[in-house]
């Protein structure tokens, strides 16, 4: 079994072009899939598909070989999920949670739990109604991954976490990864899926309009340059070369270029025969390529 | 069948609920005994005392039928006044006007709680997402709220029957207990409704809407219906077409009035409350396992 989640047309019409619409897509096994899009854009519904709390209109879920529905509770055995939305139910502190859900879950190995709670630094002895949101999340992410399940749904996980914590939950993240844990996350910060994913897709009006390898963005050979030249007199002369001008600021007489890494000689001794005052490498992010990407959607409709 | 960590939850999340409401049904009954036993003592008329007067009005050639007329009161209610048990009476309007009150707020408020208020705030995530089937949920759910009304009602009766039987003695014991168990049917069918209704809606607003409206419909009717009662009506301060309410108000399947009258209409009432109670049970739980749960 390659393919741990399997999505087939997936479609969920709330009507008024709200929901999900074919969507497919495919998790390997121990794969972080990355699942990004503006608000609204159907990341929890499809999540929601997965763990089988809703029933796709068209299309179907598979997940570990297996069609999810409303009565597949026996793969939550397999399966770590931090909700979007984070509510505890009306029992007291953190630790009378954690026990109850373990309880639930069959688990009886609470090592990894204890582990967890001490490097997110959590109170579990809060009252859970009184928490602050980043421990709610905390408490959230600890019963998802106490379980070392063999698969984590993770719906923003890292919502309420302060940037500190962030690294941290990255580290548990990557930890999980180790273990060969195939992790399914959507999340709107761009920096926290660079560095972990090796997939992610882009959701736009509940459509998938690109799915991306992110060592395509590692490795990018087009790179984005910014420089500023001396006087207008150089910066206008600059403009006449034939490179690929990505936009101009005659004001500050500064212009931005891509330039592919077998060109950057050329780039370098026609520079050098101008009065550079600053050049700068404008990183090429998973952001930028969204946003290009939405971009250019928008054009299209 | 049940699921005992969910049911432990469960519990741990309304037992609060279900110790006030136990205790202050209990303390009702101690309010309400104490004032019977009084009511036992102070309708000792000696009914020589009236012998006079009507020697007087016969004197004159009239009746006490006949003063009652020229006041403008039917003469009917002096043979109901005159046959009326006092202890009857209260038994008759407490139960299922004051009694019931505490088992209606107590239904309304852990019905939606079971299901609707988790799925609205998105905590029922955490239930879902362990290996605990939707009907195994449903059933959990179910079994704790009869077995805490069940609870509620054996506790109640005890406190309702220790004290009839210190205090106030007016009343066999058997109908003690027929009345309390006819509580409880009724609390469980109202229980089964607001469990439906908690199982059908995603948002708390709906369902709180629904078995709370229901609740209230049933109450107030109740209080209404009360002047169209055979009971008021006997009294001569009945309004007949108040009777309507009655009929719309689930809570005269709880026929205290034939409980205590040794007739035996409350039976087939009773059989219509565990009917009731069946068919809305079943049904919330067989919803549950049929719907998208938006969390």
């Amino acid at each position: 079994m390659k393919d741990i989640i399997r999505i087939e047309g997936l479609t969920k019409d709330y009507g008024s072009s709200r929901g999900v619409f074919d969507i497919n897509l495919k998790v390997r096994k121990g794969e972080i899939f990355g699942f990004v899009g503006t608000n609204g854009s159907g990341k929890t519904t499809t999540i929601r598909n997965i763990m089988g709390f809703l029933k796709p209109d068209h299309g179907k879920v598979v997940v570990l070989d297996q069609e999810v529905n409303y009565n597949t509770e026996k793969l939550m055995k397999h399966i770590g999920y931090v909700p979007g939305e984070i509510a505890f139910p009306d029992i007291g502190d953190g630790d009378a949670f954690i026990k109850i859900q373990a309880e639930m879950t069959g688990l009886k190995d609470m090592d990894y739990a204890k582990y967890l709670i001490k490097k997110l630094g959590l109170d579990t002895t809060a009252n859970l109604k009184r928490m602050s949101k980043g421990m709610k999340q905390k408490t959230a992410i600890i019963n998802g991954f106490m379980g070392k399940p063999d698969i984590l749904i993770l719906d923003e996980p890292s919502t309420g976490l302060d940037p500190l914590m962030r690294e941290i939950f990255v580290e548990i993240l990557m930890e999980a990864k180790q273990r060969g844990t195939t992790i399914f996350m959507s999340s709107h910060v761009f920096d926290e899926m660079e560095k972990t994913c090796d997939r992610v897709a882009l959701l736009h009006n509940g459509k998938i309009i690109d799915i991306i390898e992110m060592n395509t963005i590692h490795h990018n050979e087009l790179k984005t340059y910014k420089v500023g030249f001396e006087n207008e007199e150089e910066y206008k002369n600059f403009t006449k070369e034939t490179f690929n001008l990505v936009s101009l600021k005659p004001k500050y007489h500064q212009i931005t270029v891509d330039i592919n890494d077998s060109d950057i000689n050329i780039f370098m001794k026609t520079l050098s025969k101008y009065t550079v005052k600053y050049i700068k490498e404008e990183k090429y992010t998973l952001e930028k390529y969204f946003l290009r990407k939405i971009i250019e959607e928008k054009k299209n409709d | 069948m049940i699921n005992i960590p969910l049911l432990k939850q469960t519990i741990k999340s309304n037992w609060g609920l279900w110790f006030v409401a136990t205790l202050t049904v209990s303390l009702l009954y101690i309010v309400i005994k104490f004032a019977m036993g009084s009511i036992a003592v102070s309708s000792n008329t000696d009914p020589n005392v009236l012998v006079p007067y009507i020697q007087a009005l016969e004197a004159a050639g009239l009746t006490i039928e006949g003063l009652f007329i020229t006041i403008g009161i039917n003469p009917e209610i002096l043979t109901g006044l005159a046959t009326m048990d006092g202890n009857v009476l209260v038994s008759i309007m407490f139960y299922p006007v004051v009694a019931v009150l505490l088992p209606l707020v107590y239904v309304v408020i852990v019905g939606n709680k079971l299901f609707a208020s988790q799925i609205d705030n998105g905590s029922m995530a955490f239930v879902l997402s362990t290996p605990i089937k939707r009907s195994k949920i449903a059933i959990t759910q179910m079994f704790f709220l009869i077995t805490s009304l069940v609870a509620m009602f054996l506790f109640t009766s005890v406190v309702d029957v220790t004290l009839t039987l210190i205090i106030d003695n007016s009343l066999a014991v058997d109908k003690i207990l027929l009345l309390n168990l006819g509580l409880l049917l009724f609390s469980l069918a109202m229980g089964s409704l607001t469990y439906m209704f908690s199982s059908i809606f995603n948002y708390s607003k709906y369902s709180l809407s629904f078995g709370g409206g229901f609740a209230l419909l049933f109450f107030i009717s109740k209080i209404l219906g009360l002047f169209g009662s055979d009971l008021f009506m006997n009294m001569g301060v009945g309004i007949e077409p108040m009777d309507f309410f009655n009929k719309i108000t689930m809570i005269s399947l709880y026929n205290t009035t034939s409980i205590l009258d040794d007739s035996t209409d409350f039976i087939i009432q009773f059989i219509v409350l565990g009917v009731i109670s069946i068919v809305c049970f079943v049904t919330g739980a067989i919803w549950l396992t049929k719907k998208d749960i938006p969390v």
